[in-house]
């Protein structure tokens, strides 16, 4: 059975839904089973006068639970919360905890800084660095980028994306697209269209215009999904391309306005 | 135990003598696991003709027997025992350098002043209201309801100051440096409280990394040589925690993604 690791954190988290704080702990747990990490606060941490119980359902990894639900005044997170009653054998502490779905509230605080999306892995790094080694990225046989100084964006168990300066792309190509994302461990990303001819492929471009302290470097620098495009590369060699997460949603076209 | 940890990594890595890459490869392991992390050069990937075996050898955790290596130098000085190889099976092949030796290391364009980065570990600061104070004997020697609280994987929480909220009469600076590849070069103070002198227990980072940016010119305190730290009036129960490497081994989750050629 695939390991399951649910070590103490030392922040301090805390849950809002509706103005109320749901909870707020500094004993939380962190339960790392995939790469997106899951915090769990102790019951007594949690403002269960707040809960109503919803259905039960079952874990094939950590065990038998219930959802339940957070009133707050005129609003309800409909099965928000997540406990487990009958935990998996290998993890007993989970049942004195409970766990939120992150969409279901308002905000979320580590310490006085608010986070986004999900919890950080504490295992899991991003390291950009300088590169003058030669990189073109070609959508349609186009070469819509062309740099030797890019930035080498190294995340742990994801492909390298090569964040690129504006003056070294064709930036004539790009259009404006209403897309944004937010990452935990980069921040708020905003999208381009790239028209090619009579097509555009929409939102193949990304860029962070402010990203979090933990990773100024990319600032206002552009990237290209390597997933997507027909090929990157890197001293005239095209790289390997690479199937994660994000493949099973393809880029999608449609003719230009 | 845990075990070696062995990565192929994209980075371009590069090792300096007199401006002389002897090592410049896009096909580097990184090693995890055994002391500091370092990286494997491919042999294809290094210039052989500057490598002289010294037929010594030396033994290394949870590598074995290793064989050293001259590095020559363009006049044929040799820089003893700069390289090692292993017939250990996932490094053989391979060429390591030791760290000092080196003029000058590169990850991609940027130098790399101290040796590499875990790719398992982040380092987060993030800012608190709670309320730190630390106490020195009998002196609260640090106040605040500011700090940045640093959390660096396996290691215990620091607390970094704002200088107003520290007492400015008992700083005295020092002559120590030292580097870390996650913050940067850290510049020490001795702490001079009752006429007792604690030798280098704060440091600053003056000039972090850029990842590191919001700690700068903050001051830290060496949580195990305190009496006291009181978070919220609560006192922490233990100043200092062994590293957990076990749980970085397992928190090995990541599945490498998979490469269509």
């Amino acid at each position: 059975m695939r390991p399951v690791i649910f070590e103490p954190s030392a922040r301090r988290l805390r849950v809002m839904f509706n103005g109320e704080t749901i909870a707020d702990t500094t004993a939380a747990r962190l339960l790392i089973e995939t790469p997106v990490p899951v915090y769990y606060f102790p019951v007594g941490d949690v403002r269960t006068d707040l809960l109503v119980p919803g259905a039960p359902f079952e874990d094939p990894r950590k065990g038998r639970g219930r959802r339940w639900s957070i009133m707050v005044g005129d609003r309800v997170a409909h099965d928000a919360v997540l406990g487990f009653d009958h935990p998996a054998a290998d993890l007993p502490e989970l049942g004195g905890y409970l766990c939120f779905v992150w969409e279901g509230v308002d905000h979320w605080f580590e310490e006085d800084e608010e986070i986004f999306r999900h919890a950080r892995n504490p295992y899991k790094r991003v390291d950009a660095l300088r590169s003058s080694r030669h990189v073109e990225v070609l959508l349609q046989g186009t070469t819509v980028a062309d740099s030797r100084s890019a930035v080498f964006l190294f995340e742990t168990g994801l492909p390298t994306r090569y964040y690129i300066p504006i003056e070294d792309v064709r930036c004539e190509l790009l259009r404006p697209s209403d897309r944004v994302t937010v990452c935990p461990y980069k921040g708020t990303a905003r999208y381009y269209h790239l028209q090619l001819d009579a097509t555009l492929y929409e939102n193949v471009v990304w860029y962070y215009p402010d990203p979090i302290a933990q990773c100024p470097q990319i600032r206002g620098l552009l990237a290209f999904w390597n997933e997507f495009v027909d090929a990157i590369r890197i001293e005239g060699e095209a790289e390997p391309i690479p199937v994660t997460e994000f493949s099973h949603r393809p880029i999608t076209t449609r003719p230009a306005a | 135990m845990p075990d070696l940890m062995i990565e192929p990594s994209r980075r371009r890595i590069r090792a300096l003598v007199q401006g002389h890459a002897i090592g410049d490869t896009t096909h580097a392991l990184l090693v995890l696991g055994a002391g500091l992390p370092f990286y494997a050069f491919p042999m294809a990937d290094v210039t052989l003709e500057r490598i002289r075996a010294s037929g010594r050898t030396a033994t290394r955790k949870l590598i074995g027997t290793v064989h050293l290596h001259d590095i020559l130098e363009a006049d044929g000085q040799p820089r003893i025992d700069a390289a090692w190889t292993t017939r250990q099976a996932r490094l053989a092949g391979y060429c390591m350098f030791a760290w000092a030796p080196i003029d000058r290391w590169l990850e991609e364009d940027d130098h790399l002043p101290y040796p590499p980065r875990d790719i398992y570990k982040r380092v987060d600061a993030v800012p608190s209201s709670r309320r730190v104070q630390l106490r020195l004997g009998d002196r609260i020697v640090a106040d605040s309801r500011r700090a940045m609280f640093l959390f660096e994987t396996g290691i215990k929480t620091r607390y970094y100051f704002p200088p107003d909220d520290i007492d400015p009469a008992i700083l005295r600076p020092s002559a120590l440096r030292t580097g870390c590849i996650y913050k940067g070069e850290a510049h020490y103070h001795d702490v001079v409280l009752d006429g007792t002198v604690h030798e280098n227990l704060v440091w600053t980072y003056p000039d972090p990394v850029p990842e590191c940016g919001s700690i700068a010119g903050l001051f830290a305190f060496a949580n195990e040589r305190l009496d006291e730290i009181l978070i919220d009036g609560v006192a922490l129960d233990r100043l200092a925690d062994p590293l957990s490497n076990a749980a970085i081994a397992a928190a090995h989750v990541y599945v490498r993604p998979r490469l269509v050629a």
